[in-house]
């Protein structure tokens, strides 16, 4: 999965420094996992709030990977990435388990019917995966469901609607830093 | 004539150096405000401490739930500190929430306004006996027990009422803030997002609350012993 993913980078012109170089997997992929695993954990360390308020990081970057580098995560990892979001998010356990794994699972069978895309296709199809899990997370979570909490859940729901341009440019700059050539010895 | 003009150009820059150094005074009394009101919060602690005998436990909110529409909060003491699930968790104003589930060096706070939270209480002033149950939005229903006509107005402080043994009476839960039929919906007194220390209390009727864990069965047998 990686290596075929590694081939598709740019391949540098000319300069003799640039011989010799290749990107490393161990950056590609613990960029990758990593940037999703920190989106999921530092929210929880910043601010203690009286009600569910940031977007659930994690979850859009994982969206914004899956839609802006298609191929490079698996459908499988909507598991273990799941898990380690339960850890911290106040969630039961296995709730994003199985939103991530359904979420990837239905992107992939969207993408085998409708494989154009586009910035703006991405955003809507982000904004549809991001609003339905905020509002499934509800469901799932073992809360009250009531008036006031799908109350308090409106701006959380809309900033991760809105929030796909952030993501996808931040998703953009670690994906070139994933792809630094490094130099290779063989 | 030329020392005249000396004078204005001097007293301009009299003038510029006295604003800066008011500012930088007025910056100065806002620290040590800020001091003071420290001073003030780690002594209302102590006295805390002082006054309802040693805690289980003296920590820091760590992190908390922001994502999901529960409400935790996890502190950094555990099961190693001798925490334990269920066990009061307050800062120097008021209950926060109890210990949920512990690690052996952290444990998760259900909060007060989590939609699972209830919280036996009573109104300040009387014995107005309630619930005070979290709506996941921040603030606390107050369902009264008794009903009838609604004797609750706003700005009326409720309390824990020590029943079910878990919490100690008369501990500051929230205040009315619009009445409502059965009660009124009440604002949280210990916000957990201006606090920074905990404190874990140990149960305050264990006896209760072990009793609570038991089976009716169990009880009826443990009376019955001697027969």
């Amino acid at each position: 999965m990686i290596n075929s993913d590694l081939q598709m980078g740019p391949r540098p012109k000319y300069s003799r420094r640039q011989i010799n170089r290749e990107p490393s997997p161990l950056l590609a992929a613990s960029v990758l996992y990593g940037s999703i695993i920190l989106a999921s954990w530092v929210p929880t360390f910043l601010v203690t709030t009286s009600m569910p308020l940031v977007p659930p990081m994690g979850f859009l970057l994982l969206v914004g990977w899956r839609l802006m580098r298609p191929g490079t995560l698996p459908a499988w990892i909507g598991f273990p990435l799941g898990a380690i979001d339960d850890l911290v998010s106040g969630q039961p356990f296995g709730s994003a388990i199985l939103l991530w794994s359904v979420t990837l699972l239905a992107f992939e069978w969207f993408e085998s019917r409708f494989p154009w895309r586009g910035f703006f296709q991405d955003w809507f199809a982000s904004a549809i995966a991001c609003g339905s899990y905020v509002v499934l997370a509800v469901l799932v979570s073992g809360a009250v469901l009531s008036l006031p909490i799908l109350a308090a859940i409106t701006p959380q729901l809309l900033l991760s609607m809105a929030l796909y341009p952030m993501i996808a440019a931040m998703v953009a700059t670690l994906d070139r830093i994933r792809l630094i050539r490094i130099r290779e010895i063989r | 004539m030329l020392d005249r003009i000396a004078g204005f150009w001097n007293a301009g820059n009299q003038n510029a150096g006295l604003r800066e150094e008011l500012q930088l005074a007025r910056i100065r009394l806002k620290e040590l405000e800020a001091t003071e009101q420290e001073n003030a919060r780690l002594k209302a602690l102590l006295d805390l401490t002082e006054e309802s005998g040693a805690p289980v436990a003296i920590s820091r909110i760590v992190g908390s739930s922001v994502v999901s529409a529960r409400r935790f909060a996890y502190i950094g003491a555990g099961s190693r500190d001798g925490v334990q699930a269920g066990m009061p968790v307050r800062s120097e104003r008021g209950i926060l929430g109890r210990v949920f589930e512990t690690a052996s060096s952290t444990a998760r706070v259900l909060l007060l306004s989590d939609s699972e939270s209830v919280v036996p209480v009573r109104r300040a002033q009387d014995d107005l006996i309630a619930f005070a149950e979290g709506r996941g939005d921040g603030l606390v229903r107050i369902r009264l027990i008794n009903l009838g006509i609604n004797p609750v107005e706003e700005g009326d402080v409720f309390v824990t009422s020590g029943a079910g043994g878990y919490f100690k009476p008369g501990l500051a839960v929230a205040v009315i803030h619009e009445v409502t039929d059965d009660g009124g919906l009440a604002r949280m007194i210990a916000d957990p997002a201006g606090t920074d220390f905990v404190r874990v209390e140990a149960y305050w009727e264990p006896e209760a609350v072990e009793a609570a864990q038991q089976s009716p069965d169990q009880m009826l047998q443990g009376t019955n012993a001697p027969q």
